[in-house]
């Protein structure tokens, strides 16, 4: 152990003669202070938090990153090239401990750096929250959708398999031209691929999609239901929902709407040991809320048993198309009811639209977003994702230097993040598009790909500052998935093959000649 | 007694090659040589004759393409053989940033040291090597003189059995010198084992046991210097200065045996290094200062500590070769003229000879320390 010690101070003290890691931490100061101070935004307290963070956090993990491969790539590569290691090499130690005391001094030190990074940041973002003058309301909107953290419940999806409806449909299609004595519907004959092959994938994913619409859609006076599942037993709010509208062939102008959100409460009824679900619609001021479509809006729902909600009105019975909303002034939901039973909860919008026009919902819906924990948990959170991020650049550095020059070794870390960065982005070309591989050189690369991209590392995975600054619970899960599936799969055998190498290697056949 | 085996090598080979795997060079081709405990011992050879590559190969730092290496009797490159192996390379390649009791902190560190003792290490070293005045400066700001005494105390921060050393009073002055062979022979007499290379051959024959000398990679010479530099053919004899008229009766004697242009009489010399010495011996006694290097202050403490006495005496007998068989002189027939002779060898053996004043300090410095140990004296 004192051996080991003495290494990671040695390399912590040698980092800091490197003119690169000074010019680095001058570049990281400035960073770290001045970009939470200057940082503008579109002028709402909120997306100037949300900004900071995110900018800041980003800039402060990109410069220690590469930092780190820098450092990591020196640190092996000058003392062999300058043959000092060889007079520690003599010494008992064993190779594999000085390489990891190496990588240890590194990753201290720069999990130093991102510490300090770390509580200047958000020392600043606060010290801007409590120098602010804000808009009535848009202190409490910054509480409740930046500095916080909260889960985010996806609905349950559809019953069917969408897949298989699909195919269902096709098969209908079909049935209907073969009646007609056509192969084929006349619609599909023009979709076709570059080569001018009927394009059956193309018909596939223009069926999903449409059938993916149609579950989102709400008519004008009908009510769509969804039910979230796993979700707290004592949920008790502020609860928010997140969702995004549109209406079809408006591409992306905005437009108004209107509706009413409800949520399916359990009142429990008082002396027989039963409870009815009643759902309460939330319609403020008696007037239907008010949407804004394609812009993602957060809505809290209020919680129960609070007073200063009593402006809210309850309703009872669930809407039908083209009914006027029946509202009496009724006891707000009182201290029994539960807004979540059996792990479930369902949300219900009701169309309003004064124009007749079919509403749809991005995605599979509204996301329900449910406080787990404060910011400061989810900060710290965030930090680990980031220190993580670093000790990956570190290990690359360190490995694919092992048995080259600073230079090699550099351009080799680039090369490997570049490969997996482009590997990352084609296989999303894909996936986004949902355009199949048409020949065999495109299938060729897409399967290699997809196996290339579980052996290559990915930074992308690791934006946990994204979900940071918009208030969304960075998850354990999240965190165990990124260390295992990055750190542990992808670069810990790069680590190990580099400390192999480093182990192995005759160090009196490196070294420059005096 | 025969001592234990430091080092073992048998049919040892070392073959670089290139990317393509295709040999280049045989640095050292099929050499078989040991090394036991207590000798001092040199590796010789002119420039690329595979001296470095073999203390490489005795370090770990390259890998013998063939052959087997034992040190300590494990693999040079196991961890547990390098805990009693010092090493000074040929270049001593420190961290320039850190200060001289830095270095030989952080080398000690290696060794598992305690701080402690770490600490009192250092200190003695840098007062040994004479860097004491400069324990603060950082190594990168040392002369190479300087740096070679680091580089020396470095070597010996973990009190090693086994001393390799590559060139060791390469860039040292005469004082500088003196003191590794002083040292050297400290670590002999202690049972330490000295593994020396240099091209500085008057300094290897003054303090080693055995040499093998190399070229083109292969053993051309090996055995005890005094095996190997002895010339048989010819007798020395040293006598105190005579009056002309005695010595032309030695010469007179003399040429009954030899002819006249065989006969050389001349002043014997001190060595160049001795006359140095004493030269900077004097200057001291008249106090001159000087802005380098100073001479050390002795072997450190923990370096020249011995256990036991006996055990002591026991390594001192162990550690000197036996003798060269001593050359018998032809016994010449009784003369007239052999009685001056005769009467010659009986002055010499009834005077005490004039000391040579170098040998008999050495002596009596050794003496000295000897004293101190048994008196448990410290010089800390």
């Amino acid at each position: 152990m004192t051996a080991f010690l003495a290494i990671v101070r040695l390399t912590c003290r040698s980092a800091f003669r490197s003119n690169f890691f000074r010019g680095t931490i001058l570049f990281f100061i400035g960073v770290t202070l001045l970009m939470p101070l200057i940082v503008k935004s579109d002028g709402t307290a909120v997306s100037m938090i949300k900004i900071t963070l995110e900018y800041s956090l980003t800039l402060a993990a990109a410069l220690l990153s590469i930092s780190a491969v820098w450092l990591g790539a020196s640190e092996i590569t000058a003392d062999v090239e300058d043959k000092r290691l060889q007079m520690v090499a003599v010494k008992p130690v064993a190779r594999p401990l000085i390489y990891l005391a190496k990588f240890t001094g590194i990753l201290a030190l720069h999990a130093l750096l991102l510490l300090i990074a770390a509580v200047i940041i958000y020392a600043l973002t606060f010290y801007r929250v409590a120098s602010m003058d804000f808009a009535p309301g848009e202190k409490e909107q910054l509480y409740a959708e930046i500095l916080t953290a909260r889960r985010i419940y996806q609905p349950d999806p559809a019953q069917k398999n969408i897949d298989q409806a699909v195919e269902e449909e096709i098969r209908k299609h079909l049935e209907v031209a073969r009646m007609q004595g056509k192969d084929m519907p006349d619609d599909w004959k023009t979709v076709r691929t570059k080569t001018g092959e009927f394009d059956e994938q193309e018909i596939r994913r223009r069926l999903r999609d449409r059938m993916r619409l149609a579950e989102s859609a709400i008519a004008p006076g009908a009510y769509k239901d969804w039910t979230y599942s796993n979700l707290p037993e004592n949920l008790d709010g502020p609860v928010r929902i997140r969702y995004k509208t549109f209406f079809e062939l408006s591409g992306n102008n905005q437009d108004k709407t209107h509706g009413v959100w409800g949520w399916k409460y359990h009142f429990a009824i008082p002396d027989s040991g039963k409870t009815v679900e009643l759902p309460v619609y939330f319609v403020p001021d008696n007037m239907a809320l008010e949407l804004l479509t394609m812009q993602t809006t957060e809505f809290e729902i209020a919680p129960r048993g609070t007073p200063e909600r009593a402006q809210y009105t309850c309703a009872r019975g669930f809407g039908k198309a083209g009914q006027n909303l029946i509202t009496y002034a009724a006891p707000y939901p009182q201290q029994d009811t539960l807004m979540v039973k059996d792990g479930k909860g369902q949300l219900r919008f009701l169309s309003l639209d004064k124009k007749g026009k079919t509403l749809y919902f991005a995605g599979n819906g509204p996301e329900l977003l449910v406080p787990v924990t404060g910011f400061f948990n989810n900060y710290c959170r965030t930090v680990l994702v980031l220190l993580f991020l670093i000790m990956a650049f570190a290990a690359m550095g360190m490995a694919f230097s092992a048995c080259f020059s600073l230079a090699s070794g550099i351009f080799l870390t680039l090369a490997y993040l570049i490969w997996g960065i482009s590997t990352r982005f084609v296989l999303d070309l894909f996936t986004n598009t949902a355009v199949a591989p048409h020949n065999i050189l495109e299938k060729f690369n897409y399967y290699a790909g997809k196996y290339i991209d579980m052996l290559l590392f990915d930074p992308s995975s690791f934006a946990a500052q994204e979900k940071l600054s918009s208030g969304e619970l960075v998850e354990f899960s999240y965190i165990s998935a990124v260390f295992v599936l990055q750190i542990v799969i992808k670069i810990l055998p790069v680590f190990l093959v580099g400390l192999w190498v480093y182990s192995k290697r005759e160090l009196a056949l490196a070294g420059k000649d005096r | 007694m025969e001592q234990e085996l430091v080092i073992s090598a048998t049919g040892l080979t070392k073959v670089f090659r290139d990317f393509w795997n295709r040999s280049k060079a045989a640095a050292v081709n099929d050499i078989d040589f040991e090394v036991r405990r207590g000798e001092v011992f040199g590796l010789l050879g002119p420039n690329g004759s595979g001296k470095s590559t073999t203390v490489k190969m005795l370090l770990g730092l390259l890998y013998p393409t063939s052959g087997i290496l034992r040190v300590m009797g494990q693999s040079p490159r196991s961890v547990k053989a390098k805990c009693a192996i010092g090493y000074l390379p040929e270049e001593t390649y420190l961290y320039k940033y850190l200060t001289a009791y830095e270095t030989l902190d952080f080398f000690g560190s290696l060794f598992g040291l305690s701080a402690a003792e770490r600490k009192s290490r250092a200190l003695q070293l840098l007062d040994m090597v004479g860097l004491s005045h400069a324990a603060n400066r950082k190594v990168g700001e040392f002369s190479k003189g300087m740096a070679r005494r680091i580089g020396l105390a470095q070597a010996m921060i973990n009190d090693p059995d086994l001393l390799i050393l590559d060139e060791p009073t390469s860039g040292l002055d005469p004082i500088g010198c003196r003191e590794v062979k002083d040292l050297i022979k400290t670590l002999k007499a202690r049972g330490k084992t000295v593994v020396i290379t240099s091209h500085l051959l008057s300094d290897v024959e003054s303090i080693c046991d055995r040499v093998v000398i190399l070229y083109g990679g292969r053993i051309r010479a090996e055995g005890a210097l005094s095996d190997l530099l002895a010339i048989s053919e010819k007798d020395t004899i040293t006598l105190p200065h005579l009056q002309e008229q005695d010595l032309n009766e030695v010469m007179a004697a003399c040429r009954k045996f030899a002819d006249a242009d065989q006969i050389d009489l001349e002043h014997p010399r001190m060595t160049l290094e001795d006359f140095f010495l004493d030269v900077v011996a004097k200057a001291k006694q008249e106090a001159a200062g000087t802005a380098g290097a100073q001479s050390g202050n002795g072997v450190a403490a923990y370096l020249s500590a011995e256990p036991e006495k006996s055990g002591l005496l026991e390594q001192l007998s162990a550690a000197v070769p036996p003798p060269a068989k001593p050359v018998e002189p032809e016994v010449p027939a009784e003369s007239a003229d052999t009685a001056i002779l005769d009467r010659l060898k009986e002055e010499k053996a009834a005077v005490t000879p004039a000391a040579d004043p170098a040998p008999q300090e050495d002596l009596s410095e050794a003496n000295s320390k000897l004293s101190a140990l048994l008196n448990d004296k410290r010089d800390i």
